[in-house]
């Protein structure tokens, strides 16, 4: 049993090996016949009963998979539901979902900041405005929170993953 | 005709040139910065010289390598593809003087439209419609303040030395008319080295439609239809297309006829764009001439047939267009979607890395212009874009169904896209329908909740893949290697298990 967390949704995936093939279950819904073929490079085939879909995947590190499918990216994260229950238990999950850092995207001038340390901010809100390839670039965060750390300045040069805004 | 030609540029235009070259015997030559050095322009050319380091300052904008280069490999004439020295007179006279033919305007057209305040008195002498607005730059604030009441708010600041949105500044309210100037009169410096602004006044929810012209060096000129770019961000063109679903064919020949008007005042040959602001009511006005080859070229190629690189080269060549107006036919429907590397959650900032996966669309009617590959690097140095998807189909419906089908095939890994988006696009009623205007992107988008089905079929192939690593993956050396090279572990763990 799988957790699968893309997003803000979390899905619990059952995998089970049968005698021909493999099965999967999403949450509460039907099991299906499944498998995944690798084509070439990172270009698999995933087999749904009778229907292909393709995907281009990697995995990196601590459960993470990288995915496109139709089109579109997905960052799931994938956790053995054992070691879940055991996260769960240490909170460690907890904590590293609460928290999110702006980072700097690419290095850069930051021009202006424009929130503070306390501040209740909305999903998509500018929190600061990077100068990098001659246009400002407005960062914001994907979710709402408040401001708990704040860790440059206006003027200052930033490098690339740096973290510039802590929220919670 | 040319033996050999230089491109100087890179990514797919580098590589959109190099094609064009091949398909008509000429020799194709490439420089390359270092970090380009086994890109696939590089390796698509018959031969390649390194102009310098990464940062363009230092490699693709130096007019001297590349004119040594090109010397240096026996280049009969530059193609400069769009950006970088593209519109840049100086880099046109630096060729002539080396006895190399610039494929593009004649310097003094370009100098003159590049100034947007030249260009606009040029158009206006010619009966071309101009937005109204100060035809001299402005240096102070009270004379800013003292335009803006005379020509009425809202306004666009807009940087004398450029366009693409750099430096330009919408202001509704009077209060922000200071800092507005001095952010427009910034950006302009830091974009164009200029750093002066003029005004002009906001035409309430336009449209942008541009007319493609070709001129050649003996007095012919051909306009070849509109393309409506009117989905853009940030003064950014996102989605292109052709024919425009405002146009119709009385407005189109009236547009057309006014570019080619507009390209002859300005002693313009080779091929051109002619930018027009459309709005509600019908009436149109020049925006600027695009001196150059533009980005979304395909569009005007997939509806008439024309390849533009070959006219421009032919042209550049001195050879007569041998065609006039009447031989211009448009068949059906072309759009493009620019896929950048861009992370719409993150409010639209460039993504950068290694494209670990890249499965480009293909079938009928596609066409997809692009100078990478899976594995290759989008880097911090230069435009964050990715390829550009181009589809050609019977008419618009077919043609935005095409396209849908296209981006759904399209799978990027590595770094973030701007392909939601596009699906976003293709999906909304009012692309659908055509009702949009330059402003109707910032104030429609807002990032697409994921498709609960699709999201089920991600969760479900990203656990197969996590088990099927975690089922055959027994040596834990070899999964410490596995983990640490992105894309190479699937291809062990799969190996192991007999997938491969």
């Amino acid at each position: 049993m799988y957790q699968v967390t893309i997003g803000d949704r979390a899905l619990r995936v059952a995998v089970r090996a049968g005698d021909d093939g493999t099965f999967v279950r999403v949450d509460e819904g039907p099991e299906v016949r499944a498998e995944l073929l690798a084509l070439h490079g990172t270009l698999l085939s995933l087999r749904l009963n009778d229907a292909h879909e393709e995907v281009v995947a990697v995995a990196r590190e601590h459960g993470e998979v990288q995915l496109a499918l139709r089109g579109l990216q997905y960052t799931a994260e994938v956790v053995d539901e054992a070691h879940a229950r055991l996260a769960s238990v240490v909170g460690a999950r907890s904590g590293a979902h609460a928290h999110l850092e702006l980072k700097a995207p690419m290095p850069g001038l930051l021009v202006r900041l424009l929130c503070a340390v306390g501040d209740e901010v909305e999903p998509a809100q500018p929190l600061a405005v990077l100068q990098a390839m001659k246009m400002e670039n407005e960062l914001s965060l994907p979710r709402h929170g408040r401001v708990t750390a704040v860790n440059v300045t206006a003027g200052q040069t930033v490098e690339q993953g740096q973290v510039l805004v802590v929220v919670e | 005709m040319f033996r050999r030609l230089l491109v100087a540029n890179r990514g797919e235009i580098a590589v959109r040139v190099i094609r064009a070259c091949r398909e008509m015997g000429i020799s194709p030559l490439a420089v390359y910065s270092e970090v380009d050095a086994n890109a696939l322009h590089v390796r698509m050319a018959d031969a390649a010289l390194p102009i310098g380091p990464a940062a363009a300052a230092e490699s693709y904008l130096r007019i001297d390598r590349i004119i040594e280069a090109a010397r240096a490999l026996g280049a009969e004439a530059i193609h400069p593809g769009y950006g970088f020295l593209a519109e840049n007179a100086a880099f046109a006279e630096a060729c002539t003087e080396a006895g190399i033919a610039f494929v593009g305007p004649p310097p003094k057209a370009m100098r003159d439209l590049g100034l947007k305040t030249e260009a606009r008195k040029l158009m206006q002498a010619a009966g071309v419609p101009v937005v109204p607005g100060t035809l001299e730059s402005l240096h102070t604030v009270e004379e800013l303040r003292a335009a803006a009441t005379d020509i009425g708010f809202p306004i666009a600041l807009k940087a004398v030395a450029g366009g693409g949105g750099k430096g330009l500044r919408m202001v509704h309210d009077p209060a922000n008319l200071e800092a507005s100037f001095r952010q427009a009169m910034s950006e302009a410096g830091a974009a164009f080295g200029d750093a002066s602004v003029y005004l002009e006044r906001a035409i309430d929810r336009p449209r942008h439609v541009e007319v493609q012209i070709l001129a050649d060096t003996h007095g012919n000129c051909v306009w070849l239809g509109e393309r409506d770019c009117s989905i853009q961000r940030r003064h950014q063109k996102v989605l292109e297309e052709s024919p425009s679903p405002a146009v119709g064919p009385a407005l189109r020949e009236q547009m057309g006829e006014v570019a080619v008007r507009a390209a002859q005042a300005a002693g313009y040959t080779n091929a051109g764009t002619v930018e027009f602001l459309l709005a509600p009511d019908g009436s149109f006005y020049f925006l600027e001439v695009n001196a150059r080859l533009q980005v979304e070229h395909p569009v005007t190629e997939e509806v008439t047939g024309i390849d533009l690189v070959r006219e421009q080269i032919r042209i550049a060549c001195g050879e007569p267009l041998g065609y006039d107006q009447s031989a211009i036919q448009r068949r059906g429907y072309a759009v493009e979607c620019r896929i950048y590397a861009e992370d719409a959650a993150m409010g639209w900032v460039p993504s950068t890395g290694r494209l670990v996966g890249y499965q480009p669309p293909s079938g009928p009617g596609v066409r997809v212009d692009s100078g990478v590959e899976e594995n290759a690097e989008i880097s911090v140095y230069y435009d964050p874009m990715i390829a550009k998807l181009i589809v050609h189909a019977s008419d618009r419906a077919a043609g935005l169904a095409r396209m849908d089908r296209a981006l759904r095939e399209f799978l990027i890994l590595g770094v973030r896209t701007s392909i939601p988006l596009h699906r976003w696009l293709m999906a909304h009623p009012a692309v659908r329908s055509g009702e949009v205007d330059t402003g109707w992107l910032e104030r429609e988008w807002s990032v697409p909740t994921a498709d609960p089905h699709d999201l089920e079929q991600a969760a479900i192939a990203a656990a197969l893949l996590v088990h099927t690593r975690r089922s055959t993956a027994v040596v834990p050396a070899l999964d410490g290697v596995a983990t640490s090279h992105a894309g190479s572990p699937w291809r062990v763990a799969a190996r192991r298990a007999g997938l491969n």
